[in-house]
């Protein structure tokens, strides 16, 4: 069946190729046309998928006079391909305006020198590239789509390996789509891991991503922002087959492993990179790992035959989508504006930009608010979303299924602990405090075309975020009915989320009103009382410490924060007996130097396992002289002390007086390993028995 | 009817907590200093301490952005927000649906981020190292807390605090010691969650009002959740007439006194605990949580 919206959308899609064209014949004369006119089609098109997404249209297919002989490309538009197709186009569209109003270059910028700015060519043809592989309808035309995205986003890059990679990997995306398409079961799970997960940024594959956004704000926001959303689409392609069986409930758990360990890594690294645009990235990778979390849970609980959770988890897919694919673009555009008006990425050469560009800060502010999971922000309804989801699955399977759960309950915490701490490090080094360097003192915000799409976005994110309830309900419902059969229902309404019909949820919409109205309150009382008097200004009082010399006309810079240490540099101080046991395995997985001979077996000192003075007490046991400067690797100190280095330099100071003998030392660190593995059999035994 | 009524008893909720917020503060004070055999200042001494702040003139950082003066602003919204979620003398209130323990904890996340925004925003050495602990804490306290309301909600079948409270009132919650497990850990992050020095190093005036005002709030929340959660005696069912009320302002009244005096004799007897403890009490209060959900999900395969 042919449909009008399809057909359009392809003629669209045909354009933005021939501007491709257009703008890599004539870099130079055609650079404003094809940049105007790459802006218009791709908000036209959006609107199209848009309104065939409002309307509900039939799903409609399209065959193309294209394609390898006796095998010609189709498309096809349901409202999977729609929704995304308004994601794409919405946010691209964002894209070629801020490129639009920032292609000079600046002669101080040096992440882009003069003489390597892209062609105006590559951009319409990277969109054009991802909307074909949004439409196919075959496997082919994805792969294709995906190659002619990459290639483009590759063309927009700085020469070297990043953008390589990056190439490669929209490569092996486009190979793994093809292998999946006709393959037996398990294949096409291990394709949609390895193919678009590495796109996405799924853990084991994930390295490439960081340094592909070192590109161009334009190309950066591509990548994370249209390309990452597309590659999630194609998983959802790849895992949901509408017509097909559900298949096996082990299906989610690779998804539900391989995305906590990106939330983890992803949002570890978010916290601890050096570089705006770098950190971005990471957090990236842990948005991603949230959305794998997503669809693990929604692939167990279609296997279980729940389809309330499993429009859950696919709505919380949705979500998330959505906001990597706003939140992705605008990160990446504010950070190249940042780049631009304050002449580095470095995060300890920002500081202070709230006062020179309050725009990109309010930008800023509103995006990684969003993507923290803090109400009402649109993340918290996404990580409320995946939590509930995960409260109704325990039917799902037996107790080691159950445990996997509580585990991703507190991935989830952790997730959105990591959001907020990225949140504040990042706002609170790059905007707030004080400037680091002259240059970030005299930054300008961007030009006043570029501000429009910034702010577009930002006020996009942060509506999104109090009317979660009817975006789900007006745009997510229809693909979530048309992947499982069964949509979303009464679960999304005007005024929030709810687990089920008849039950309270998260109502967005009057919490926002609340805390508004507080705020409201607190204003009026405050203006009821009468002010006291103007607020003064004068040095910050800054523990009562005497002003700086004026030679560091900022202050002293070893007085500010520049963004260390906001997760915990050790976690293991949590739990102290289970730093021990990881030192006790790390112990056993080093290989065992050979012994010297003369010292007997069994009397060289093991570590202390239970606390006690630790490995200071080395010194007081009996040494030989003439021992080969090899010592066993179960004594080495930097081993056992790396999370305390104070201890290390105190050791010589205060040699304890005797070592303590430990409780668990006669039996030997094999023997601890074992009693407790076993321990932990039992307790599985027992509870499966009882 | 119904709905007047709920919003009267949410009105007359929300004028309680925000009365009774700094007595708590005083009363914690108080007993501190009696059992330390001091005189200890009067119980009013903080609302005395908030409307003297409130009259003072605020004093910024040269360098302070709007969002120095904004982020007291939103910090005390929320935590009037989270007070007006946990139910103390009666269930059923007009805000009962909004109740939902993930929302509530997502709530005093948003004040602490607001806090610790407005600490990293004077540039001072002390709001960077406050700004960075209290971030890297929450890192330990979130998974906790998530953990906590997986095992609350596999108990009660919903994450929402007043369906929960109901269900603890009735007996339903069960097994109880998964139950108390929870409350344990609640507790620890209480604890953990009272220590945050050097984030308002920088305010003054009236904003330090607010600001001192929203941590009152925020320790009458805690002190709410876990005595309404796990101890809901007294507590007036939705229906229940003025005399209901009063018979639960009492019950509520008299749990207040009770976690506040013993939590503060306890921190007494026990000694001061030193600061980079905490993560080992946040430590703990995971591993009880992991403990009160192994616990349900146990249970519910032996039934």
């Amino acid at each position: 069946m042919n449909g009008p919206f399809l057909t359009l959308l392809a003629a669209v899609i045909a354009a933005l190729m021939g501007l491709g064209v257009l703008g890599t014949l004539w870099p130079r004369r055609a650079r404003e046309a094809v940049g105007f006119g790459t802006a218009g089609l791709a908000g036209l098109a959006a609107l199209l998928a848009l309104i065939s997404l409002l309307l509900d249209d039939a799903p409609a297919t399209l065959a193309l006079p294209l394609g390898l002989p006796g095998a010609a490309f189709r498309l096809g538009l349901d409202p999977l391909a729609g929704f995304f197709a308004v994601l794409l186009f919405a946010t691209g569209a964002a894209t070629c305006a801020y490129a639009e109003a920032t292609d000079s270059p600046t002669p101080h910028d040096p992440a882009a020198p003069a003489a390597r700015i892209p062609g105006p060519g590559p951009l319409p043809v990277c969109l054009a590239g991802l909307g074909l592989a949004i439409l196919a309808a075959d496997s082919l035309a994805r792969a294709v789509g995906l190659a002619i995205a990459g290639g483009a986003i590759w063309a927009l890059s700085p020469p070297g390996r990043a953008g390589a990679a990056q190439l490669g990997v929209a490569l092996l995306a486009a190979a793994a789509v093809i292998v999946a398409a006709d393959a037996p079961p398990p294949a096409p799970l291990l394709a949609a891991l390895l193919g678009p997960g590495a796109l996405a940024g799924l853990v084991p594959l994930h390295a490439w991503l960081t340094p592909a956004h070192r590109a161009p704000a334009a190309a950066a926001a591509l990548l994370s922002g249209a390309m990452v959303p597309v590659a999630l689409y194609a998983i959802l392609r790849m895992l949901f087959d509408p017509a097909g069986a559900a298949p096996p409930t082990w299906w989610g758990l690779p998804l539900m492993l391989l995305g906590a360990a990106s939330v983890v890594a992803g949002g570890l690294d978010a916290t601890r990179r050096a570089n705006l645009d770098t950190a971005l990235a990471a957090g990236t990778v842990r948005q991603t790992g949230l959305t794998a979390i997503g669809l693990g849970i929604a692939l167990a609980a279609r296997a279980a035959d729940l389809p309330g959770v499993t429009a859950m988890a696919l709505g919380a897919v949705l979500l998330l989508a959505t906001l990597q694919a706003v939140c992705g673009t605008l990160l990446p555009l504010v950070a190249g504006a940042i780049r631009q008006g304050a002449g580095t990425r470095r995060l300890d050469r920002l500081g202070g930009l709230v006062h020179r560009m309050p725009i990109a800060t309010t930008c800023l502010l509103a995006s990684l608010f969003a993507v923290a999971a803090l109400p009402p922000g649109a993340g918290f309804a996404a990580i409320w979303l995946l939590f509930q989801a995960l409260l109704a699955l325990p039917r799902a399977g037996a107790l080691p299924f159950q445990l996997l759960l509580c585990a991703l309950a507190a991935v989830l915490g952790l997730a959105a602990a990591l959001a907020s701490a990225s949140l504040l490090r990042l706002v609170g080094t790059v905007c707030l405090g004080r400037p680091r360097t002259p240059r970030a003192a005299a930054a300008d915000e961007p030009t006043r075309p570029a501000r429009r799409p910034l702010l577009a976005l930002a006020a996009t994110v942060t509506v999104l975020g109090v009317f979660v309830g009817p975006f789900l309900r007006l745009l997510a419902d229809a693909p979530i009915r048309a992947l499982t059969g069964t949509g979303l229902g009464p679960r999304a309404t005007l005024l929030g989320l709810a687990p089920g019909a008849e039950s309270p949820g998260y109502a967005a919409l009057p919490l926002a009103s609340l805390l508004l109205l507080a705020v409201g309150l607190v204003l009026w009382l405050r203006r009821l009382r009468g002010v006291p008097g103007a607020a003064v200004s004068g040095p910050a009082w800054d523990d009562g410490f005497a002003a700086p010399p004026a030679w560091l006309p900022f202050g002293n810079p070893a007085t500010q924060t520049a963004g260390a240490a906001f997760v915990p540099v050790s976690p293991w101080r949590a739990w102290p007996l289970l730093r021990r046991l990881g030192m006790l395995l790390r112990a056993l997985v080093l290989p065992r130097q050979p012994d010297d001979s003369r010292s007997p077996p069994g009397l060289p000192p093991p570590p202390d396992l239970l606390g006690g003075p630790g490995v200071g007490d080395q010194p007081n046991l009996p040494r030989q002289p003439d021992r080969p400067t090899q010592p066993n690797p179960l004594h080495r100190p930097e081993l056992l002390s790396q999370s305390n280095p104070q201890r290390q330099s105190d050791r010589p100071r205060h040699p304890s007086p005797s070592p303590r003998p430990s409780l668990l030392l006669p039996l030997g660190a094999p023997a601890v390993a074992l009693i407790l593995v076993a321990a932990f059999l039992a307790l599985c035994a027992w509870a499966g028995a009882t | 009817m119904t709905f007047l009524l709920a919003a009267f008893t949410q009105a007359l909720h929300i004028a309680l907590m925000l009365a009774v917020a700094p007595l708590v503060v005083g009363l914690q004070r108080w007993t501190e200093a009696r059992l330390a055999g001091r005189t200890g200042p009067h119980p009013w001494q903080p609302w005395r301490d908030l409307a003297r702040l409130a009259r003072k003139q605020p004093a910024l950082a040269e360098n302070a952005s709007p969002l120095f003066r904004t982020a007291p602003l939103a910090c005390a919204a929320a935590m009037a927000v989270a007070a007006a979620l946990v139910p103390s003398f009666t269930l059923g209130m007009a805000f009962a649906p909004l109740a939902d323990l993930l929302v509530l904890a997502g709530v005093l996340a948003f004040g602490r981020v607001a806090l610790a925004l407005a600490a990293l925003d004077a540039g001072t050495a002390p709001g960077g190292l406050a700004a960075s602990r209290t971030a890297s804490l929450a890192c330990l306290a979130e998974p906790a807390m998530f953990l906590v309301i997986l095992a609350l909600g596999l108990l009660g079948g919903t994450t929402n605090l007043d369906l929960l409270i109901g269900q603890q009132h009735q007996g339903m919650l069960q097994p109880p010691a998964a139950a108390a497990l929870a409350a344990a850990s609640l507790l620890a992050l209480a604890l953990a969650g009272a220590d945050a020095p050097g984030l308002t190093a920088e305010v003054s005036g009236g904003d330090l009002a607010l600001i001192e005002f929203a941590e009152a709030l925020r320790m009458l929340v805690w002190f709410d959740l876990i005595g309404a959660l796990f101890l809901p005696l007294g507590m007036a069912e939705p229906g229940a007439g003025p005399l209901g009320w009063v018979a639960g302002v009492l019950a509520w009244a008299a749990r207040l006194l009770v976690l506040v005096i013993g939590l503060t004799a306890l921190r007494c007897t026990a000694g001061r605990r030193r600061l980079d403890r905490t993560p080992q009490l946040l430590g703990v209060a995971l591993a009880l949580g992991l403990l009160a959900a192994l616990l349900v999900l146990a249970s519910a395969v032996a039934a």
